[in-house]
């Protein structure tokens, strides 16, 4: 479903703007999986099927995997996502186990610190804050603000489907259609703040029960790229960069790993969406300045110490092979496939964009993503 | 979709090493796991180290990057070195896994490429200066790293509180050792031990192997063979212990969290047959094993005090422990939830449609393993360290068997052990007091 934690600010059908607390997404995805006369819970149980959702700061996804009941385990998903029954003693009643879930999250630094990245990264934008929210956000949730967000989005044509497994996709797709409600309903219009292209901040940090520094550093892009086909090819070549500058088979990661400024906790990574994009390298240290300074020249050095071709191909060749390694099970495949509708791209384009991406290409990627001013660091310190 | 009927053929290339081959070319990576097990003695410390250092390169690949690069070469083909504890024995394990040939050009040839390198990681390490078995820098890098991830585990509070309850709950037995000893074991340890250390694993450990995926099963055995047949007798590893359960324990220790850790441990005598195990695994299950379990419902649904709370059973060792995350006040309240449940299926056996969900998510699971290498691995592994060797379709039979009455009467084989809380200190968490906004 196209509606995210981020989605916190939107224009109903009927000219009604909103705006809900943080953790709204994510607490309605709660509340569907309580179904309308028979938990969701049950339904799944009596088919033996594996389920749960996910929130993320762009789209909220449900599925389920199942051996021998296919169609009707599709019957149940696409029930509870659009039938729910939101009522303030059931919303009432998850809030304990949100809170909980949101406490949860409270004690791992790897969480924490990457949000704290987003604040500095970001001044405004709505992935700054954790998909669930806060427990504050989560106790003020109420549920007409979720039946609003549940009107507004949970509609047939926000909703994208994947399936993989063995059946006959003729008759899955007769069995769908009576399933969905009419396509036809206008659903309503996001409104994000206007983002900065520079970050917030350059160095955050916040005392955390660590026993060492955790250091995030981020390079944003100025602005994203929107969903399609260039942002595939900006996250295969950022990827490849990544790997080409911060990999263990890079010099770079020798160099850090032999003086001690890195160890295994070290790691490199790319993260986007329509609207955002940018690198994280992170890792714990003994001193967090050093960490960030060494990190940054490093950054900033790699591509002048001399990238080879060679290097180039291999990694190429280890890409591939982790791609085609990722699709070994259905649920994957399904999971690959939902991710490229979502992007808009067709599924396992990205192989086909790996094939494509050339030395050249490389090269030039890797001279605009380290900008100093477009980089941020956030740190967790140990609390005394 | 149907129940795999088949166990492992079982082949023992050299002395005190069984393979268990499972080549499935329907999957897309092959992957090969060999398990080295030793007593929790005193070398294991040593042996712990011993993995950190032999991962770091080879003599014929004498840096990390350069075996990094070469693992890249053979298209993100992987090979990972790590000890740890395993039931009440210290396992040292070699893990390799590659892409299967039918999605690489005609010509490449990964599976020898891969096992030449990985023999030569253990068989041939790179050696430091002066005679020295070790490269000394490789070797203190690596002990100063160990010795840290040592000292930070409690960074991750989940993790560190199921070490604690463990540790305390099976004090005196293997089980509740730690793998790496302790700081001061990895602080005094030479090159000297560990090189003794790699001899003995190399010569005298008995070692368990599963391929699973696009594989040549014949290479693998002739693999194994080439570099094992030399072996003389192995090491025999001592019984796991099963020592009688005395009073209820319980145990509370404070850091500062947000989030207060539960576990509680029960302790069970091995079940007679198989069909007694099966029994017990569905008491497990219908108590706490996912959101069809008394506990979810209760705990979660019902009162709202966990996000999760799930039961699980630690076969090899003859446990079930209970695990959640829950507000520190509510101990008491989820500890009792916990008692009645367990007290409630042992007297009263479970309902019709515990029967039912139980079941039928049981046998889901049983027949998406084919779906998965890792899964069917890790399920065959752990019916041959059991001494079980069921397939699928075996359990599958004993699971629509099984009445509420067995599974009642598995339930009364579980005895209260030890219950634990990691509670916030008087230091909250100070980072999540003030969440990010």
């Amino acid at each position: 479903m196209r509606f995210g934690s981020t989605d916190t600010h939107f224009q109903l059908p009927n000219g009604e703007i909103l705006e809900v607390p943080p953790g709204s997404a994510h607490y309605l995805e709660h509340k569907l999986f309580e179904g309308r006369e028979e938990k969701v819970f049950d339904r799944f149980g009596r088919l033996g099927a594996e389920f749960n959702g996910g929130t993320s700061f762009r789209s909220t996804n449900y599925h389920f995997t199942t051996t021998n009941h296919y169609l009707s385990c599709l019957e149940v998903l696409l029930d509870f996502v659009q039938h729910p029954e939101i009522t303030e003693e059931r919303v009432e009643k998850e809030r304990g186990i949100i809170e909980q879930e949101v406490r949860m999250y409270a004690d791992h630094p790897g969480f924490f610190g990457t949000f704290l990245l987003h604040q500095a990264l970001y001044h405004r934008h709505g992935i700054r804050i954790e998909p669930g929210g806060s427990v504050e956000d989560v106790r003020r949730i109420q549920a007409s603000e979720l039946q609003a967000c549940f009107e507004g989005f949970y509609r047939p044509r926000a909703m994208r489907l994947a399936l993989a497994g063995d059946f006959d996709p003729e008759q899955i797709l007769s069995h769908l259609a009576p399933l969905l409600d009419a396509p036809d309903l206008p659903i309503a219009e996001k409104i994000y703040p206007l983002e900065p292209s520079h970050p917030a901040a350059d160095w955050l940090e916040k005392p955390f029960a660590v026993t060492r520094p955790h250091v995030w550093m981020g390079w944003r892009e100025p602005y994203g790229l929107a969903n399609g086909y260039a942002r595939l090819r900006q996250r295969v070549l950022s990827s490849l960069v990544l790997d080409l500058a911060f990999d263990p088979a890079s010099a770079t990661h020798e160099k850090l790993y032999r003086d001690g400024e890195i160890d295994d906790s070290f790691q490199a990574y790319w993260s986007s969406d329509e609207d955002w994009g940018h690198v994280v390298v992170s890792g714990v240290c003994d001193d967090a300045k050093t960490f960030a300074k060494s990190v940054a020249d490093a950054a900033a050095h790699f591509v002048d110490q001399g990238l080879h071709e060679e290097d180039f191909l291999r990694l190429k060749r280890a890409a591939w092979g982790g791609l085609v390694s990722g699709l070994q099970t259905p649920a994957a495949l399904a999971n690959s496939i939902l991710n490229a509708m979502l992007e808009k791209v067709p599924p396992f384009a990205t192989l086909d964009v790996l094939g494509e991406i050339e030395f050249a290409d490389v090269l030039a990627r890797a001279q605009e993503m380290f900008h100093p001013e477009r980089q941020a660091v956030a740190v967790l310190t140990p609390a005394t | 979709m149907a129940f795999l009927q088949t166990i492992p053929e079982l082949r023992q290339p050299a002395p005190g090493v069984e393979l268990l081959c499972l080549p499935e070319p329907r999957f897309k990576r092959a992957q090969l796991s060999l398990g080295f097990e030793m007593p929790m003695d005193k070398k294991r410390a040593a042996r712990t180290l011993l993995a950190e250092v032999l991962s770091q390169g080879s003599a014929s690949y004498p840096s990390r990057l350069k075996l990094t690069q070469a693992l890249q070469d053979l298209y993100g083909a992987s090979c990972s070195i790590y000890a740890d504890r395993a039931a009440e024995y210290h396992r040292f394990s070699l893990q390799l896994g590659w892409v299967g040939d039918r999605f690489l050009p005609a010509e490449e040839m990964v599976q020898p490429r891969l096992f030449g390198l990985a023999r030569g990681l253990l068989d041939q390490p790179k050696r430091g200066a002066n005679g020295s078995p070790f490269d000394v820098e490789t070797m203190e890098r690596e002990r100063s790293a160990l010795l840290k991830r040592v000292r930070e585990r409690k960074d991750d509070r989940p993790s560190y509180a199921e070490e604690r309850f463990l540790a305390q709950m099976c004090a005196g037995e293997p089980y509740g050792l730690l793998a790496w000893d302790s700081e001061d074991a990895l602080h005094e340890l030479s090159a000297d031990q560990l090189e003794v250390a790699r001899l003995d694993l190399l010569a005298s450990a008995p070692i368990t192997a599963i391929v699973v995926g696009p594989c040549d099963v014949d290479l693998v055995e002739t693999w194994l063979a080439d570099w094992f047949s030399t072996r003389g007798e192995v090491r025999s590893l001592p019984p796991i212990q099963h020592p009688p359960v005395g009073k209820l324990r319980e145990f509370r220790e404070e850091l500062p969290m947000e989030q207060a850790q539960f576990h509680y441990g029960f302790r069970y005598a091995q079940p007679e047959s198989p069909r007694s195990f099966e029994a017990l695994g569905l008491a497990c299950a219908i108590l706490g094993g996912g959101a069809h379990g008394r506990l979810f419902r209760v705990v979660r649904e019902e009162k709202s005090l966990a996000y999760g709370i799930y039961a699980m059973l630690r076969a090899r060792k003859g446990l079930m422990t209970v695990a959640a995350g829950i507000d520190a006040e509510a101990y008491q309240q989820v500890r009792a939830e916990v008692e009645n449940q367990l007290l409630d299926l042992q007297q009263n056996g479970p309902t019709a449609e515990e029967m039912e969900f139980a079941i039928v998510n049981r046998l889901d699971r049983l027949r998406a393993l084919a779906d998965s290498g890792s899964r069917l691995a890790n399920y065959h592994l752990r019916e041959h360290q059991l001494g079980f060797k069921r397939t699928p379709a075996f359990r599958a039979a004993d699971l629509q068997s099984l009445s509420p009455q067995e599974v009642a009467t598995a339930a009364q084989s579980l005895v209260a052990d030890s219950v634990y809380l990691l509670a916030p200190g008087k230091n909250q968490n100070p980072a999540a007091a003030s969440t990010p906004s």
